[in-house]
């Protein structure tokens, strides 16, 4: 029966009735929808987040189909935008969920009214310039946000609550340079790092939606599946000198 | 003297520097936050940092992909 759909995350105690609530009420923007993204759209989408924003400006490549569930050959061949694709398959799974796929670029101007109306960002960009705009954004706005990063069989994540934990500029400040930046495209990517890395963002996403419980110290998160290893890192309070959350400088949003 | 590198122990020799650890240990990718005993080494600070006897490291990929 439709009623029962949630009755497994319900009985869960620290969800319950009140916190399943309060995911119907919540509008979450997922941030890409590639490996990580589509990965968390559907995660969000089964657990009862009542709406769901998707930004991607990219389209369905058969390169994506080896980590990417929601996706099929037909969304390949169609070669049909991301956001579209994730739209469609996200209402065939839960109809009730609000879905509003935004095929474009997240950029300097275009950022503020992306993240708009939204109680909670996701997490599912391809870049370290895309992020620290992000990033500059939701900094500026007070709006939370979920980071998570997978390359080759690595992944990590945190929760960025402005202004009560560190933001990403707190643990690196400068924007790092193409060359230190290795891609998808230059080293792979697993698909069970990028779902384990999902999976991860989605978890605290929903904690978030939940409890509103700022997590006290702050955690980031590191998984390899091909070493099987998973670490909780204990990171440090914010940094007061951070030119992005300390001294509000907000350089990616270009000026 | 011994260190915590990742929550594993680690052995090394003294006056070992936050650079001369990354280069006894091979890490996958260029870019890292390291966090010695919770604070955050940062980068120009990596070849001048001395580890001590007990420090606790944590080293996490700074990673873009998605």
């Amino acid at each position: 029966m439709a009623e029962d759909r949630y009755a497994r995350q319900v009985a869960f105690p620290p969800i319950g009735d009140a916190g399943q609530e309060r995911l119907r009420a919540a509008r979450v923007l997922v941030a890409g929808c590639g490996g990580l993204g589509a990965e968390a759209a559907e995660l969000l989408a089964r657990a009862g987040v009542g709406f769901l924003r998707l930004v991607d400006r990219d389209v369905v490549e058969w390169t994506n189909l080896h980590r990417t569930a929601l996706y099929d050959e037909a969304d390949a061949r169609a070669r049909a935008p991301k956001a579209v694709a994730a739209a469609r398959h996200l209402a065939a799974i839960d109809p009730r969920v609000l879905v509003e796929p935004f095929v474009g670029t997240i950029g300097p101007a275009s950022v503020a009214t992306v993240i708009a109306g939204m109680d909670l960002v996701v997490d599912g960009l391809d870049s370290f310039p895309n992020r620290y705009l992000l990033n500059d954004a939701c900094v500026r706005a007070g709006l939370p946000w979920i980071h998570g990063a997978v390359l080759g069989a690595y992944g990590v994540s945190t929760t960025i609550v402005p202004g009560a934990t560190p933001c990403l500029r707190c643990l690196q400040p400068e924007l790092p340079a193409p060359e230190d930046a290795p891609t998808c495209v230059t080293v792979g990517v697993l698909g069970p790092a990028a779902h384990l890395t999902a999976a991860l963002e989605v978890a605290q996403a929903l904690r978030w939606l939940v409890t509103r419980e700022v997590p006290r110290p702050p955690v980031m998160v590191s998984a390899d599946v091909w070493d099987l290893t998973l670490r909780r890192v204990e990171l440090p309070p914010r940094d007061p000198d951070c030119p992005c959350c300390g001294q509000r400088r907000f350089e990616f949003l270009g000026g | 003297m011994k260190l915590t590198v990742n929550g594993d122990p680690h052995e090394c020799g003294e006056g070992l520097t936050v650079e001369g650890l990354l280069r006894e240990k091979s890490f996958s990718f260029p870019l890292r936050v390291i966090l010695v005993n919770r604070q955050v080494v940062k980068r120009e600070q990596v070849p001048t940092t001395v580890l001590r006897d007990g420090d606790v490291v944590e080293v996490i990929h700074l990673i873009g992909g998605g």
